[in-house]
Formats: structure tokens, sequence, C-alpha cells
């Protein structure tokens, strides 16, 4: 069960962490992630 | 000897499967050849052939169809920018000084940042800056009749009016300019020889008024046939004394008419001028 | 620490800092991202200026007249080029800069990795080390001298051949030519002492000696190659000149160019990746023909760390390489779109398939590798997956974009593309095989460290948890850029996932390296590696790996040089030649073909001087 809650933590972490480089990296091209121009 | 054959071989098994992948397990692109400098004879052109011009330019030196393809989706279809261009000519976004239609396809492809259509602009500049080089220098290097024949094609494809005009007696090409110094076909008299020379510019010659340089209507009197080869050849040579506007200056005539004309258009003119007495 | 040791050490801190930093000013100061201006937006600009400023121009030209004079680049005749009865000039100059490069790569990466395996000998105590590092520096020795043939090969073919191209070249990068030959001199001085006096600065304060001087090796070398690097580069894309060529006197405009700095990442990289395979390959070689237990175990040893240093290198490369495309892409739309979507998309296929191969054999030797240890047993059911995951995601790289079809065929489908497939032959798709290709290759360097080991740490559970967290988090992020960018975006924009896509592996491999490390502090050594205990087949993986490098290397070099097509300076200096036609792909394969076998042959003749020279009478 701990292994889960554990595992559950850490990805959803890595996914905030991934989705805030996307944001990030794109802008710094001077782009949006979604629904760009 | 045994580990060093067998290396050699795994070796060499590996390049060859490359080599035949690469030489049958992919298409065989054939690529174009380098552009030729074309010569144009633009003075007997049909405006169906300078039409017919545009398109071999647009699909061939131009590289045009490199990206306005429907393929790779990085630029605009040109198939209907004739007609299109009004509308562009009225967008907010217009930046470029053009009134009419051939003038917004010429303006298009020399300052292509004057306008750029919604969604191919480079990336992130918001569709101000165009990704397309000036198709007169650099790496296309389309002179003027050239660009004027694409315009034409596009005109017509568009369905729209032809309104470029077939430029003139306009050079062939940037690499051309070199070879015109020796003409095409040579003077049959002595008379289309000094105009086409330019010697009635300085001389008094067959006909012409020109008095910087000494009044040539009666040098067969005055010089022999050598004279006469050696002044045109070398002007330095031997310098006359007097000139109408005050004492003759080395270096001022001309030292090339030895390129410019055929030794029988020589032979022409130094006879004439020996005649002339 | 010793105080003497500290000087030592503050003295070779200093240094290192002297050296590297023009490379730091270059890079910082001007990177090619924020600098030089992209063709596009020079010419605009300038049309801009031409429009506005009249006056402006009256005193550019005044300036002009005021300078010496440099000539414009010439316009040259098919019959400026000269002929030599049974040379073709073109083939002559194309082999010749190939093997040139070869083995300057190799001469290059070798100093590299040796001064980091010192160090590492010097930190450890470890006297293998020491040992392994000089016999890397030996081999590289022989290949200096080759080097300098073929350089000397290339010049002449150059003078012989393409006489009015290098008086150009040379009008402009006279300075640099010079500086570059002298520069020699340092080179030759510096890996002639670091290699006769390895053994005499062994110990104490001369080990620091020792060390400085190969840290000096690698500054001359690195900066021999990045002036080598101004050259080609300003014949892709030449800046410091105008329109007609003419050089406007600024040397450092010249040689910073805009793929200036791209193509020393990737070449300093690429390097260090193909020093290590072709070490590789020269330990399995050795491994293959060992005659006692101890020289299988040295061989098998070296082979593993050489096939480490060149996977190590391998995996940021394909960034490095993206990032030149990218500015291949800013310099000139033009050449960009030739390169990847015109006359040479083919090609990148055909590097898939030696990327596949690379990726595969490198994969095939860890997995081989694991057999070394007997801890490794509980792990072999995930291999099976991981080769999976791989295959899959070559098949992917592999796809092309276009459909070779035939009329009737094109209709049925109603374009030359696929609905479904299609998108995998585009960059979003590509770049998330080859992040995949890449994170899953850790995953089995992962498992080959923790083979022999068994963690002591009491959250090492909570740690594995850790580790497979980010790597679905990344796999997950990479994928869903991959899907969206490649199904629903606009053409122009897709490429742009490429960078989050990047930094989401190099995320993984930064934070899993972090925990493993400190994961397996401590740790127990179960099942100790049995070096020399790998099968045969694994040292032929290392031999694929050598020469699909090698193939690789040939290939990419002849679309770098091919890509400025009819030009000898892009779009400045046209080439006129009877061989200035673009050729098949076939036609080159078939050239890089012959490249390889005559490569293949030198080192191999190089591998066998080393066998000899330590044989007794």
């Amino acid at each position: 069960m701990k292994s889960i809650i554990v595992f559950t933590v850490f990805l959803a972490v890595s996914l905030i962490y991934f989705l805030l480089l996307d944001v990030g990296l794109m802008k710094m091209q001077g782009l949006s992630l979604f629904f760009h121009r | 000897m045994r580990t060093f054959l067998k290396v050699v071989g795994f070796s060499f098994c590996v390049i060859l499967f490359y080599a035949l992948y690469a030489s049958y397990g992919i298409p065989q692109v054939k690529p174009e050849a380098p552009p030729v400098e074309e010569k144009l004879n633009l003075g007997s052109m049909t405006m169906d052939q300078f039409i017919a011009l545009g398109d071999k330019i647009f699909n061939g030196k131009g590289t045009c169809t490199l990206c306005h393809n429907p393929v790779g989706g990085r630029a605009p279809i040109l198939d209907s920018v004739a007609s299109m261009a009004m509308e562009h000519l009225k967008d907010p976004r217009y930046k470029g000084k053009a009134k009419t239609s051939e003038e917004y396809i010429k303006e298009s492809m020399v300052i292509p940042s004057a306008f750029v259509v919604a969604g191919f602009g480079v990336k992130g500049t918001n569709d101000t800056e165009s990704p397309m080089p000036n198709v007169t220098t650099g790496a296309i290097g389309l002179n003027e009749a050239e660009v004027d024949a694409v315009i034409a094609y596009l005109q017509k494809k568009a369905g729209q009016e032809v309104t470029v005009k077939i430029p003139t007696g306009a050079p062939a090409g940037k690499d051309e300019k070199a070879a015109e110094t020796a003409p095409a076909s040579p003077a049959k008299k002595p008379e289309e020889l000094v105009a086409k020379l330019g010697c009635g510019v300085c001389h008094k010659i067959a006909g012409q008024p020109g008095v910087l340089g000494p009044d040539l209507t009666k040098i067969g009197a005055a010089r022999k046939e050598d004279y006469i080869r050696r002044a045109v050849l070398d002007p330095d040579a031997d310098i006359a004394k007097q000139c109408p506007t005050g004492p003759c200056l080395p270096g001022v005539m001309p030292k090339d008419y030895k390129d410019k004309m055929t030794a029988g258009e020589f032979e022409m003119l130094v006879k004439f001028m020996a005649n002339s007495k | 620490m010793k105080f003497s040791k500290k000087i030592t050490l503050t003295f070779f801190i200093i240094l290192f800092l002297v050296l590297a930093s023009p490379i730091i000013l270059n890079i910082t100061s001007k990177s090619s991202v924020f600098s030089l201006q992209p063709l596009s937006i020079v010419l605009a600009e300038e049309v801009k200026q031409d429009a506005a400023a009249a006056p402006a121009e009256e005193t550019a030209v005044k300036e002009d007249k005021a300078k010496p004079a440099y000539p414009p680049a010439p316009k040259l005749k098919e019959s400026d080029y000269p002929k030599v009865k049974g040379f073709n000039g073109r083939i002559v100059i194309w082999l010749a800069a190939q093997l040139h490069l070869w083995f300057a790569a190799f001469v290059l990466a070798v100093p590299i990795f040796v001064l980091i395996i010192e160090g590492i000998g010097v930190a450890t105590k470890d006297e293998r080390y020491d040992k392994m590092a000089y016999e890397f520096i030996k081999i590289s020795l022989t290949a200096y001298s080759i080097t300098a043939v073929f350089g000397g090969l290339l010049a002449f073919s150059l003078i012989v051949f393409y006489p009015d191209f290098l008086k150009y070249m040379a009008n402009i990068f006279g300075s640099t030519m010079l500086a570059y030959a002298f520069l020699f001199f340092a080179e030759s001085a510096s890996l002639y002492i670091y290699y006769y006096g390895w053994n005499w600065l062994k110990h104490g304060f001369k080990k620091w000696v020792h060390l400085t001087i190969g840290l000096i090796l690698n500054a001359v070398g690195t900066t021999l190659m990045f002036l080598a690097n101004a050259w080609v580069t300003f014949m892709m894309s030449p800046g410091g000149v105008d329109a007609a060529g003419v050089f406007q006197g600024n040397d450092w405009a010249v040689i910073h160019n805009f793929l200036w700095n791209p193509i020393n990442l990737h070449r300093f990289v690429a390097n260090v990746a193909y020093g290590g395979s072709v070490v590789g390959a020269y330990a399995a070689y050795r491994f293959l023909s060992a005659q006692t237990r101890d020289e299988k175990a040295h061989y098998d040893w070296m082979g593993y760390t050489a096939n480490f240093i060149a996977i190590a290198a391998l995996l940021p490369l394909p960034f490095a390489g993206y990032w030149l495309t990218a500015e291949i892409y800013a310099y000139s739309q033009q050449m960009g779109i030739t390169l990847m979507g015109g006359v040479f998309a083919w090609l990148f296929i055909i590097q898939a398939v030696l990327i596949g191969a690379l990726f595969l054999s490198a994969n095939y030797y860890l997995w081989c590798g694991m057999g070394r240890s007997e801890g490794a047993v509980r792990y072999n059911k995930y291999i099976k997956y991981i080769a999976f995951v791989i295959i899959a995601c070559f098949l992917v790289w592999f796809t092309p974009h276009t459909l070779v079809m035939t009329q009737a065929e094109l209709k049925a489908l109603g374009g030359p593309y696929h609905k479904y497939l299609g998108p995998l032959g585009i960059m979003p798709a590509k770049n998330t095989a080859v992040n995949i290709m890449i994170l899953f290759t850790f995953l089995s360097f992962l498992l080959y460290r923790r083979a022999n080991k068994v963690a002591t740490v009491s959250w090492a559970k909570y740690g594995n948890i850790a580790q497979t967290a980010i790597f679905a988090g990344a796999i997950i992020n990479i994928v869903f850029l991959g899907v969206y960018y490649g199904y629903f975006t606009n053409t122009v924009l897709k490429v742009g996932s490429s960078v989050p896509q990047v930094a989401s592996t190099l995320s993984v491999i930064i934070f899993c390296i972090i925990i493993d490390v400190l994961m397996f502090k401590g740790a127990k050594d179960v099942a100790p590696l049995k070096w020399g205990n790998v099968p045969d087949r694994s040292q032929y993986a290392l031999f694929l790996l050598a020469v699909s490098f090698t193939w690789l290397m040939g290939l990419m070099g002849y679309i770098r040089s091919g890509i400025r097509q009819h030009w000898h300076v892009y779009a400045i200096m046209r080439d006129n030649s009877a061989d200035a036609f673009t050729p098949t792909i076939g036609y080159s394969a078939q050239i890089v073909s012959i490249g390889v076998i005559i490569f293949m042959a030198i080192v191999i003749f190089i591998f066998w001087l080393n066998q000899i020279s330590s044989k007794k009478a």
C-alpha cells in the first residue's frame, strides 16, 4: 500500500515538473504549449 | 590469423549491407543539375514564351516549389496569389509599398517580410517575419527579367490579366556581362564600328563631332597604317602634340580596344582612317 | 591535504580556467541562438535599410574606399578547374577530407578520455586505470601521424584541383591557416611529452605536471579543431563578407559564423563517442586474440570502459545534431528544407538505420555483459521488454514521411502520405523515438550497474520506486508531446516540441544518476564481476558499433558538405566545375563505403603495429 502511495506521489511530482518544463521551454522559443501562435 | 579474418569478414559484411541498403533500399532521387545561366533572347519572345519561361524558373532555378508546395505546408500555395494580392494589400498587417497585384508579387519576392500570410511566419515572431529569402540575391539570384517572368506566370496561373511587360534588351544574366565585351556580330561598315566603339566621344571621325582628342577626319594624309594601328592598340605609345582643348595627355584614351573588335573590324577601321585624307 | 598538493591543485585549476576561458567566452558572449542574424532576416533588414538610407550608403561607400581592398569571390568557369589524368578531383578531395576527419576525430578524442581516466586513476589510486590510459594514448600516437598524412593529402589536393577556391579562402583565412600550422608544434610537443614522459612523470608532484600536459594537449587539439571548423562552416554559412564575397576585414566575424558553435559542440561530443568506439574495437580485437585468461579479463574491462565512454557521449549527441540542424534552418530556410524535406531527406532514413544499429549493438553489448555477474540473473527478465521498446522506437525512426508509390496507389491513398503512419515520418515522432531509445539504453545501463550489488540503505525500495516514477513521468510527457505536436499542430511549429522532449530525457538521466549513486553508497558486492566472462559475440557488437559509427560519420560528412550543392561558399562563390552536380544517394554511399574500407584497413594496420611493438624478441 505504502509503495503505491509513494509511487503516485513521485509520479505526480514528476508530471508537474515536466509540465512546468514544457511550458517554460516552449515560452523560451516564443510559443505557448497549447493553441500557439 | 583466424580472428583477423573473421573480424575483417564481419566488418566487410556490415559495410556491404549499408552500401547495398543505400543503393537499393532507398529511392534514388536524382538531384537537379546546377542551374546554368541562360542567355535570354528577350527581344524576340512572345508573351506565351515569357510565361513559359516563368513556369520553368518557378519550378527550377527559382527553387520556389521547395517551399511553396502542398506537401510540406511551409509556404502558401501561390496558385491564386495574383488575385489574392489586392486583399493582402488591404490587410492591416501589410507593411509594404505596393499598389497593384504585380507590385505586390514583386515586393513579396524581394522583401518577403512586407506581408506574412497568417501561420507561415518564423516560429516565435507572431507572423511578422518571413523565413523566405530575397530571391534576387544569394543562392537563388534571379535577375530582373527572370523575376518579371515569374510574375507573369503567376498572373496567368491565377487567371488574371498579365500586366508585366517583357523587358527589352535586358542583360541575359550576371555572368554574361563579362562575355559582352566581344560583340555578337561584327560591324560591316566603318561608320558602324566607329559608332559602336564610341570613338566620336572624343574624336572627329566618320561624321562624329568629338572635340577632346585629335581630329581624325584627315588622319590618312598625316600618318601611315602602322602608326594608326599602334595608335588604336597602344594609345600611349605615340601621343599627338596638340588636342583641341590643349596639349594631349597620356593615359586618357582607353587601352582595351584590342578586346573590343574582331581582326576584320580592326583592319577595316585602319584602312578607313588611312584613306581619310 | 599537503601544502605542495594544494599548490599544484590550485595551479592546475587556474590553468584549466585559463585554457577554457576562450571557449566559455565564445559560447556565452555570442551564442549562435542570440547573435548572428539568420540570412532571411539579414536580407530583409538590408532591404529595409536600403529603402530608407541613401545618405547612409554614401558614408558607407566612403568608408569602403578607405579600407584595404580584398578581392570579391572569383567567378570561375569549368576551364578554371585543373584536371589530372586518371583522377576525379572531387572524389580525391572527398576521400582525403573524410579520412582526415576520421583519424583527426580519433586523435582528438583519445586524449580527452585518457586524461579523465588518468584522473580517475589518481583519485582512486588504482593502478589499472593508469595502465589503461597509457595503452589508449599509445594507440593514438600512430594514428596521429596518419592524420597528418591525410591532412597533407587534402591540402595538396585542394591546391591541385581547386586552386582558385583555395586562393580565395587563403585571402580571408590566411592568418588562421598560419595559426593552425604553428599550433601543430604545440600539439606534437604536448602529445609526445605526454606519451614518452608517462613513466617518468608518474608519481607525486610530477603526476600533476603530467596531467597538466594532458590538459594542454586537449586545449591545443580542441583549438585546432575549432580553427578548421571555421573554414568549413564559413563555406556553409558565410559571415564577415559582403554579398560579392569581399572580406570585411574582421577575422572574428568570419570565424564566428552562424554554424561555427553548433559544429564545434557536435564535433567535440561526437569525437568522444567515436574515439570510444574505435578503442572499443581495438579492445574487442585483442580480446578475441587473447591467449590467457588474464589477457582476456584485461581486454574485456578495456572494451567495457571504451563502450561506456562511447555510449555516455552518444546519449547527448542527438541534441547537438538537432541544434546544428536547427541553426541551419535558422540561417537559411532553403538550405534547411533541402536538407530534411528535399533532395537530402532520404539520407536521414539511412541515418536512422545506422543509429538503430548503434543503439541496438550498444544495448546488446550491455546485456551480454550482464553475464559477468551471477547477480544479474534477477534482471534478465526485463531485457526482453527493453529490447522490444528499442526495436519499436527504431521502426518509428526508420519510417519515412513520403511513401514511394505508383500512380494507382497514390490515388487509392489520396496523397503521398498515410493518414496515421505519415506523421511518424516527421520530427515529433522521430524525437519521441530517439528520446525513448536513449531512456531505455540508460535503463539498460542502470540495470547493468546494479547487477553485482545489493543496496544497503534503508530507503532502497523507495529509491527504486522514485526512479520508476520519474521514468514513467518522462515517458508520458515525451509521448504526449510527440502525439500532440505530431498530429494536432501546424507544420512550422512542430519542431518546437523537440526541446522539452530533450530536456525531459536529460532530467531523467540526471535525477536517476543522483538517486542511484546515493542508493548504492556502501552497497554489498554480492556477485563480483568476472572480467573476461563474456561470449565472443559481444565483441562483435563492439565491431558493429565501430564500423557503423564510421559509416555514419562518412554519411553525415557527405550531407554536411553536399548541402552546399553547387556552391563552394554558399550564395557567395559558385562551383562551376564539371563535378558540381549533387550525386545520387547510392553513389555517395558507395564512395563512403570505399572510404570506410580504407579507414578500417589502416586502423587494423595500426592495431597490428601496437601488437608487434609489445612483442619481445
